[in-house]
Formats: structure tokens, sequence, C-alpha cells
């Protein structure tokens, strides 16, 4: 008589054709079992008592290296079970044959080099150790350890805007680094935010992150930062399954919320030993989100979603939380929400102040000039020819915005381009204007701002490269010495720059290039000089002095000329949208909102050059406002129900509580 | 303890630091390591305090890229030491052949003042699996015996007692290349220690791998069940409900392969610093008689005596490795081998007729060390 062979749900078989497989599903029969088993091709049937099928069988061990003729002998056999030794390092004292002189001193130093580079459990953190300009909070720190330790690096940070979800995950992929157990991270941000995250890895956390511009990069880099409608894209997709990465970061996760779009399914395609998952507000719409999120990082806390709708949502209200102990329970598995309140810090207060002047006469024909210029330009070319002039005549714009002297150098480079023709007598004209102003009145205003703030330090912005050094040139004037800082410094001269506006020299003068990373909280006082076409970038100035530890309140000087594209940018961002009222981080969830195809400053630049009269332009950046007013109306709704929801919650702990 | 690493590693360069405050050092890099460590002038503090007050330097500290760089440094040099220790006192004076091997076939020549090799292998244990510090794990193996100390000292503070030079008159036997059979048992030693160490690692890695298991197969199961009730909706098609069943067992195998490769138990272990403590002993070299001489010429293998626990070690076997041989015999790689043991195929010959490789090669023969005693 044959006796039934039995296997359960979960085992493992081997087949002798199609080789190893999972059980997955179970139909007994009278004398044998129907099968149903997941191998790498496909889910089989099959009978459970056919010869083929049997139990895993053991793997032989494997054979001693054998080692070619005249080289070392091989290293003695590693043990293929728990314990492995690296071979390589026996080898490396096997083939020593005779003591180095290298006398006691060093090998006593090697001893003590070994013993320091332990790693100690996660109970301490060895990241703290090697990062830069950071304040540390506690409830950070407790934060990290409980991703590292509880939640064993899948988790969700969900503290609210401001509160540093970078710095934690920073502080984790360090660690993980650090350790050992990461060796190839991805990140994943929004492309506005790519350069900020590589600036903060690298100047805080001393990690080397590449942006990945070019297909190869995937492969060549270890530490990578990409955006994630870069990363979804099928052939990035594969490319990133290949290369197995340990970790991968997805900053403003909200994104992955719906579990139909390419972007979730690409992350839960994805094998990764270590997730994390930043974002403010992971539920915007309804639980179903929430539920996506946290399924993306622990498939199964939850139940299926079927599970999940009966035990967590309010029947017929897909928006409402039930159960909510116990769904906080178990969100605790996976995620920290730290709020504002819970860690009670202080947030200096803002005090906006617009500098509106009215340009001089050469400063306003010039600026005329060039508008009228760049009008006729874009609508006057064919859209190829277009193409090719756009980026000149964006900058040339922008830098009319700026100074003069930013202006003068592009219109006499734009003379190469055109060289001929009525654009270029134009142009020539335009040149000669510029040469001809020789007053700014915002350097004037700048200047008496200086002289009138004896007692505080100055954080000066600009855009330009030559506007820097024309305010440069204007503050040594009147006898200050400014420290400057822009994108062609070294690391080290960078460092130095803030070092001596830390210590000695009342003003700095910056462009934005690369200095997110760097803390100035000692300074209270920003002047943008110029105004950038794209308000993230107004946040990021803002940030260098409004961030967790500065402990003073802060004034923002917005330096703009009447009837100039700035005003209108000025006058929608503050007066329509009110965007310095709203906390560092909140600016770019507003724009996620905005669901325009084009990029803001793009949007900018196509109404100023799209219409010429003074009302036209008015209505067109009104609407504009309007859009913006909306998508803002819209974020607060969601703050608002993210808000909700998790004070029904209650108990989500936050990196403050355990 | 950072503060003490750092004071010798400039120490063994020769550097002096220059000390700006009690706790913040400086000192010029040398000129091969700049690019290293990427600056030819480096400041370290060694608090937080001292930190904000000099903004340039960096905190002596593990996971300080800086420091880091220096550890690196010291970690690449030094791993293998050696030391001597220097008998105290009077040296005890070594029994005659005949009285200690009173009741031996063989004979053995009178004895001769050699130092031997004891290994220290050190070994970093590390346990990525679950969370757990890092150890270190240090195997001492004498040389001749194979014996392992079980009581392991503090490599350090055991070094600090030794001599940097042999004491004159005695011979050091040469302890390098390191013989197949002393890795061997250093090896199987490490491997006995860790058991218990082991066994842990296992129990907890497979609860958490069950725990998981058991989470992603719940869902599986429920999320199958799922599809397979949808059927009862008139909108969905028979086929497509059979081929998102097929996907979830994929990917339900998928998480299970997943889980089982992260929960994998494995301890890794790396040998880091080889320590050879050279032991002072008298050697009694095993004498045969020539063909067509009459007097007996040292040959060896030898016999060991140990001044310091006054007593005749007892062999083992180079070739399997077993100790305490007291039926030992000569064997062709110039040791002692047991009588059960089966040879090992020769090294090539080298010019003495013994083998040349291993053990025998790294040994002098015994006439040398004669030679050498003779000389003195």
């Amino acid at each position: 008589m044959t006796t039934v062979k039995r296997y359960g749900v979960g085992d493992t078989i081997h087949h002798a054709d199609y080789g190893e497989g999972m059980v997955v599903g179970v139909k007994p029969r009278a004398f044998f079992d129907i099968l149903e088993v997941a191998f790498a091709d496909g889910v089989r049937r099959l009978n459970s008592n056919h010869p083929r099928v049997g139990a895993k069988p053991e793997a032989p061990a494997p054979a001693a290296p054998e080692a070619p003729e005249g080289e070392t002998k091989p290293a003695p056999p590693v043990e293929d079970g728990v314990l492995r030794i690296d071979p390589e390092s026996i080898r490396a004292f096997q083939s020593v044959d005779a003591v180095p002189r290298e006398g006691r001193g060093r090998f006593l130093l090697h001893l003590s080099a070994e013993r320091l580079a332990l790693s100690r459990g996660f109970e301490s953190l060895l990241c703290l150790n090697g990062v830069r300009d950071l304040e540390r909070y506690d409830f950070q720190i407790r934060a990290v350890l409980r991703v590292l330790r509880q939640m064993r690096g899948r988790g969700l940070l969900a503290d609210e805007v401001g509160l540093g979800k970078t710095i934690e995950a920073g502080l984790i992929l360090k660690e993980y680094i650090l350790r050992g157990l990461v060796r190839r991270a991805l990140v994943l941000a929004p492309v506005s935010l790519l350069t900020q995250w590589q600036e903060e890895l690298e100047h805080k956390f001393d990690l080397p992150f590449v942006i990945r511009t070019r297909g190869e990069d995937w492969g060549a880099h270890p530490l990578l930062i990409a955006s994630l409608d870069t990363a979804k894209t099928e052939r990035n997709r594969e490319e990133i399954e290949r290369q197995g990465f340990d970790i991968l970061v997805v900053d403003e996760a909200h994104r992955l919320r719906n579990h139909l779009t390419q972007g979730w399914k690409f992350v839960d395609a994805l094998s990764l030993k270590y997730l994390l998952l930043l974002t403010a507000t992971p539920v915007q719409n309804d639980m179903r989100e929430l539920y996506n999120l946290v399924t993306l990082l622990k498939p199964g806390v939850l139940g299926t979603y079927r599970a999940f709708r009966k035990e967590f949502m309010v029947r017929g209200d897909k928006r409402l939380p039930k159960n909510t102990r116990r769904l906080s329970a178990l969100l605790a598995e996976v995620m920290i929400r730290t709020t504002r309140s819970s860690t009670a810090l202080k947030f200096p207060a803002r005090d906006v102040r617009i500098e509106t002047f009215e340009l001089s006469p050469e400063e306003r024909r010039l600026y005329d000039g060039v508008s009228a210029f760049v009008h006729d330009v874009v609508s006057e070319s064919e859209p190829e020819e277009y193409s090719r002039w756009h980026f000149l005549l964006l900058v040339l714009q922008k830098e009319m915005g700026s100074s003069h002297y930013s202006a003068l150098r592009t219109l006499e480079r734009s003379l190469r381009v055109f060289r001929k023709g009525t654009q270029a007598k134009r142009l020539h004209r335009l040149v000669e204007m510029a040469r001809a102003v020789k007053t700014s009145r915002k350097l004037e205003g700048l200047l008496r701002l200086v002289d009138s703030e004896k007692d505080e330090k100055i954080l000066i912005f600009t855009q330009f490269r030559r506007t820097l050094e024309f305010i440069e040139e204007g503050i040594r004037g009147i006898g200050i010495e400014p420290a400057v800082f822009h994108g062609s410094l070294s690391s080290k001269e960078k460092d130095r720059a803030v070092e001596d506006f830390r210590r000695d020299r009342r003003v700095l003068v910056s462009t934005e290039a690369g200095g997110e990373g760097r803390n100035l909280q000692f300074c209270r006082i920003v002047v943008n000089y110029d105004l950038p076409w794209n308000p993230m970038r107004i946040e990021q100035r803002i940030g260098r002095v409004h961030r967790l530890g500065q402990v003073r309140d802060i004034r923002i000087y917005n330096f703009t000329a009447r009837e100039t594209v700035e005003d209108y940018v000025l006058h929608i961002l503050h007066r329509k949208i009110n965007m310095f009222e709203l906390v560092i981080g909140e600016m770019d969830m507003v724009l996620g909102q905005w669901s325009e195809r084009e990029s803001f400053e793009q949007r900018v630049f196509q109404i100023w050059a799209s219409h010429r009269s003074r009302r036209d332009l008015e209505e067109a950046f009104g609407r504009f406002g309007e859009d913006l007013l909306l998508a803002r109306k819209r974020y607060e709704k969601i703050r608002d129900y993210d808000k909700t929801i998790f004070e029904e919650l209650g108990a989500v702990p936050g990196g403050g509580e355990s | 303890m950072f503060q003490g690493f750092l004071r010798d590693w400039l120490a063994v360069r020769g550097l002096e630091p220059h000390v700006a405050e009690s706790d913040v050092w400086s000192f010029t890099v040398p000129k091969d390591l700049r690019e290293r460590l990427g600056s030819s002038e480096l400041t370290f503090s060694f608090n937080r305090k001292a930190l904000a007050r000099n903004p340039r330097a960096e905190l002596a500290t593990v996971g300080n890229p800086v420091f880091d760089r220096l550890l690196a440094v010291a970690r690449e040099e030094g791993r293998i030491g050696i030391a001597f220790i220097r008998p105290t006192g009077a040296a005890p004076r070594p029994p005659a052949p005949e009285k200690l091997f009173p009741d031996s076939d063989a004979r053995f020549g009178p004895p001769i003042p050699v130092y031997q090799p004891i290994y220290h292998f050190l070994f970093t244990i590390t346990y990525p699996s679950i969370e757990a510090a890092d150890e270190m794990e240090l195997v001492s193996v004498d040389g001749t015996t194979l014996e392992v100390w079980a009581q392991t000292p503090d490599l350090m503070e055991l070094w600090e007692s030794l001599e940097d030079e042999a004491q004159k008159g005695r011979t050091a036997l040469p302890a390098l290349p390191l013989t197949e059979v002393v890795l061997a048992t250093a090896r199987r030693a490490l491997e006995r220690r860790m058991r218990r160490r082991i066994k842990k690692v296992e129990q907890t890695s497979h609860q958490r791998l069950e725990e998981e298991t058991a989470s992603i197969t719940v869902y599986y199961e429920q999320l199958i069940e799922e599809a397979r009730n949808q059927s009862r909706r008139w909108t969905t098609k028979v086929e497509d409900r059979e081929e998102r069943i097929r996907w979830l067992q994929l990917e339900w195998k998928r998480r299970i392969e997943e889980a089982n490769e992260f929960w994998k138990p494995h301890v890794d272990a790396r040998m880091v610093a080889l320590g050879i403590m050279m032991q002072p002993r008298q050697a009694y070299p095993l004498q045969t008689h020539a063909k067509g001489r009459r007097a007996a010429v040292p040959k060896g293998p030898y016999r060991f005596w140990d001044e310091s626990t006054k007593s005749l070690l007892q062999p083992a076997c180079d070739a399997c490795g077993r100790t305490g041989l007291a039926d030992a015999r000569p064997s062709p790689r110039g040791g002692w081998q047991c009588p059960v043991c089966p040879d090992r195929p020769l090294e090539p010959e080298g010019p003495d007729g013994n083998g040349a490789g291993g053990e025998a090669a790294a040994r002098p023969s015994a006439a040398a060390l004669t030679r050498k005693k003779s000389a003195r």
C-alpha cells in the first residue's frame, strides 16, 4: 500500500524538473494531495506522491577550493554553517613568511584600533560621532533608535513638517553604513529636493551620495539619489532591481499612497533589506493610503485591505478610522509620528518686510528695454528657434531682477548669438544702456540697511555670482569686509567663509549654491537681494537660519523693484498665499497640490513673456495666484485631515515616546 | 581611550602633538598620509565642549570620518607582532636526555636553548543577523603541542609584559609561515567556543523568521481566499481571478524567500591580528646513526622541555593535529605524527632529505642548531 506524502502550505519541496518551489495550496484527495507549488517560473499543480516530487534535499558540503600550482596553499575550508570565518582574512596571515619589522608599537596600536573599531549594539549610535553642524534632539535620536531596534530598518517617518525627517533618515543611513549593514543605498526624492538631499548627506553625514544623471549611474555608484519619477520608469526599474540596493529612502512618500500607481508597484516589487518612507502627511484622502504605505513596509501587518476595511474603517466612510486603539498599536510597529506639540520645541517667529524700490530712470529704461526684447523674441520666434534662445532669455530676465551689473555680461554674450539684424541692433543699444547705469537703488537700500542693523549679522542672498561681486564691492565701499559664499569655492573655503561669518564678519553674501547643509542659526537677518522665481529656493534660503536650533525671532527682508517680475512674484507668494507664514517644508506640500505640468519658474516666465500691458500681466498673475491659493487650501485640508486622523488614533508614538 | 590611541598613533610615527588646550591636539600629517587623511594639518578634540570652541577640530571618536581614517591606517599596519618571554632569574637546568627519555628506544642529543612560538590569533566576531555588539575572540595555540589555552589573556596587557628582543644565546625557531595544522587548530577552537553563542543567534533568527513567515502566510492566504471569493461577482472573469491567484502565490513565495534570506542566521569572524609569543624552551634533537658512521648525528625532530613548567612537552601530530602523543614517531615532514595517522603526500624534497614544505621547511635542521651553539 502506498503511503500519502503530506506537505503543508509554506513547505519547500523539490521537483526533479522544475527545481525548488514553495507549496502555496493543498487539496486533499483519497490517496494523494494536489499541491499548488510556486516555482521560479510560475505556479504548477502537482501530485504529492509523484516520484519526481520530494522534500528539499540537503545541500552538499562545499568542497575546499583547489589552489593553483605554485600558489599559497588554500585557507582551511570555511564552515558552511552559521559561523563564517572569512578565508581572505586567514589567507592574509598565511602568506606571510617572516615577521614584519614594524615593531611592537604598531602591533599594540593595531590591537587598540581593532578594539576601538568594534561596533557596539544599537543601544548607542556610532553615527552621532561623525555628524557635523547638527543639533541633537532627543526625539530624533529616539526615533532613529526605534527604527534600528524595533522596526529593524523598515519604518514610516511621519513627523510633522519641520521636525527633521531628513536628519533622522540621514542618521539611520549613516548608522547602517558605519556598521557595514548597508553598502548600497538609494534615496528617492522630488526633483526640487535632490540637491538639498545631496548637500545635507554630504556635509552633515559625510556620505558622498551622487545624483543619478545617466543610465550607467545605477551600477557605478553605491550611494545614489534620484527622483521617484525617474526611478519608476520601466528601464530604470529593471536596473534598480538588478543592482540590489540594501536600503531605499523615499522622501515625500505620500506619492506612494495609491497602490495602483507605477510608483507604489515599483517599490513593492523591490527586494530590500531596509526601507524608509518619509512623509508629513501619510493620510491625504482616505485610510487606504495609510494602509498602502504600511503594506509597503510590512505586508500583512494590517491584514488584507478587506480585513483592514472591516476592522479599522467606519462603514460607509473610508476617511474615518475605528478600533483606533488597536490600529495605533499596529501602526506603532512601523510608524513614527512626532508632533510639534509633543516636542515642546519653540519655533521663533518670522518678521517679513518688503522693501520696494523705485528704479532710477536709467535702470527703468534698461529694465523695460530688456523686457521688451525678451517679449519680442519669444513672440516672434519659431518654436524650434525659441527653444534655442529660451534659456538665455530666461536668465537675462532674471538677472535684470537681480542687478544691471549681472545682466550686462549676459547682454554682451547675447551679441554672440544675435549677430545680425534688428535684434542685434537692439542688443547693442541695451548694452550701451546697461553701461550707462551708474547707480543702483537696491544697492543703496541694502547699504542703508547694513548700516542701520549695526548689532546684527546679516545674511544676504542673491542668485547670481556677478551680483554677489557687485554687492561685495558696495559693502566694502562703506568700510565693511563681508564674507562671501558661492559654488566655486572648495568645501574648505566654504567652511572658512561660514566660520569667518560666525566669528568676526558682520555680513555674509551668498549665492544659493551649496549652502543648505550649513547651520547659520547664529544669524537672524536674511536679505533676499533678488527673488528666485521658485518658492522652494526662497524657502531654502530662509531655512538656513529659521530651523531647529534658532532661538531668536528672525527677520526677512525681500528686496524688489516696482513693476518687475519679482514684484508680481512677491505679490503672489506673500500677499496671496502667505508663503512666509508657512513652516519650512510646507511650501513643497503646497506646490505638490498645484497640479501644473510646468514648473513655477516656467509659469512665471511664460506669463511675463506673453503679456505686455500692465493690466494683462495683473490678470494673468492674478489667475496664477488663484491657482496657488487653491493649492494651499487643498494642502491645508489634507494637513487638517491628517492631523484629525492621528489625533483620533491618539497613541502612535513619536520619537519622544516609546 | 581615544586620547591614548591618538598619542600612540603619533608616537609610532615620531610625531608630537601641538596641545592648544588640554583637550585639543593638532599635528602635522606625514606626507605619505596626507592624501589619505585629506589634510596636511589635523586638529582633534577629545570632548564636545572643546569642539564647539574649535570649529575646525574633529571629534576624536569612532564614527568621525577623519578619526576613522586614522583607525583604518592603524588597522592596516602591525597586524603581526612578535615578542619574547624573558626568563627571569637563573635559568633552570635542563635534565640530561638519558633522564628525560629513560625508556625510549630512540636517542636524543643534548638540549639546546630555543624560543618556540605560541600563537595568539585575534578574531573579530560580528552578528549581522541579530542586534548584538561585535566581539573579539582570542585563540592561543601552542605551536609545538597544539594545545589551546583554556584561559585567554588580554593580549595588550600580555604584550606590555614581554620583551622586544630575544635573550642572547637563545635561538628563536621560525614562527612563520603558519602551518595548516596550527590554523586548523585555531579555527576548531574558535568554532568550539562560539557554539553556545551560535545557538543563541540561531534561536533568535528562527524565532523572528517564524513570526514573519506566519504573518506573511496569513496575509497571502487571506488575499488568495478573497481572490477566490471574487468569483461570485459577475464583474470578475474566471481567467482574471485565476491569474490574480497565481500572481499572489508567486508573490507569497517571493516574500517568504526574502524573509528566509533576511533572517538567515549567521555569524562572521575575521582574523585581524596575530601575536607570536616566543616561549623559552629546551630542544632535544632526535639522533640517528648515519650510514657508515659510528657517531650519532642530531637530525631532528625535537622533543621540547618547557622551562617555566619544567616538564617535557608531548608533541602533536603534524598531519592530523592530534595532541599529547605519547607514542609519536618522526613524520616525513620533520615533525612528529601519531602511529595511526596515514602519511600525507610529501612535499617536494628539500636538500637535506626532509620535506621542504610546511613546518619542516620552516624549522632549521638540528645540525644547524648544533653548529650555531658550537659557534657561540
